[in-house]
């Protein structure tokens, strides 16, 4: 199967699971593979974006700069659920990373467009 | 068609790694080949061989071991998933001084460039959450 466009969907915040952690690994190996791939973050995933993340006092490990390495991956198509944005009060300018926000319609022709759909959550 | 699996369900908590398995028996009796099935987060636990459940519950590691004996699947469990959650090898048991090694037999340890490998050379890759 020629796996032209990977679609990682990322709906779980950066903590409280290893899900955002373990896909992110996962996101970096296809694209280290060369297959293009796109991230829609959907739900409490819009988080992991945020900038001033402070993981120090939880003892866990802070892997939110990993975002700024995307581009060296060619990982530029970055799409975000325009609701859960706002239901979350995130703007833009509080994300690590350029990032299009999404409607509904928008996010389920990404969803039909890609070859592999991801979600580890 | 050639149907490629990955497994991100432990064996006890979620029903994931049982539906993955009669998933891939279905596969096989309906003629499709299953080449690889790929073990990642918490799905590294099914090839945990000290897994002892009761007489009267299935054996699940044993049952994937046994699937790969008898159709030739390549089991294979992302390493670094597996060393934070202490699935080892005989060789990566002794290379960070460990005492016993886990790994079910059938199974085998490898990076995720394996799941990418395995998502490109099947017509259809099946991933198995919980």
């Amino acid at each position: 199967m020629p796996v032209n466009n990977c679609l990682f969907i990322l709906s779980t915040p950066p903590h409280g699971s290893a899900v955002a952690q373990e896909t992110l690994d996962v996101i970096l190996m296809y694209a280290a593979f060369g297959v293009p791939v796109t991230l829609l973050f959907i739900g409490d995933g819009i988080f992991q974006l945020k900038k001033n993340q402070s993981t120090a006092p939880l003892q866990l490990k802070n892997f939110s700069a990993i975002f700024r390495a995307m581009k060296d991956y060619d990982i530029d198509n970055v799409y975000a659920d325009e609701s859960a944005m706002t239901a979350r009060s995130i703007q833009l300018a509080d994300l690590l990373i350029d990032v299009t926000p999404l409607d509904a319609q928008r996010q389920s022709q990404l969803i039909e467009s890609a070859d592999l759909v991801f979600n580890l959550s | 068609m050639i149907v490629n699996v990955q497994v991100n369900a432990g064996p006890f908590s979620h029903q994931g790694a049982n539906t993955a398995y009669h998933f891939i028996r279905a596969a096989l009796e309906r003629g499709h080949t299953v080449q690889r099935v790929f073990f990642y987060a918490d799905g590294v636990y099914n090839g945990n061989d000290l897994t002892v459940p009761p007489q009267d519950e299935c054996h699940s590691v044993a049952r994937w071991s046994a699937l790969a004996e008898q159709a030739g699947i390549d089991l294979v469990i992302c390493v670094a998933a597996a060393q934070r959650r202490g699935i080892l090898d005989s060789e990566e048991a002794s290379r960070h001084g460990k005492l016993c090694a886990n790994l079910a037999p059938g199974f085998r340890l490898s990076g995720l460039g394996q799941l990418v490998e395995a998502a490109i050379d099947a017509d259809r890759l099946v991933v198995f959450n919980r």
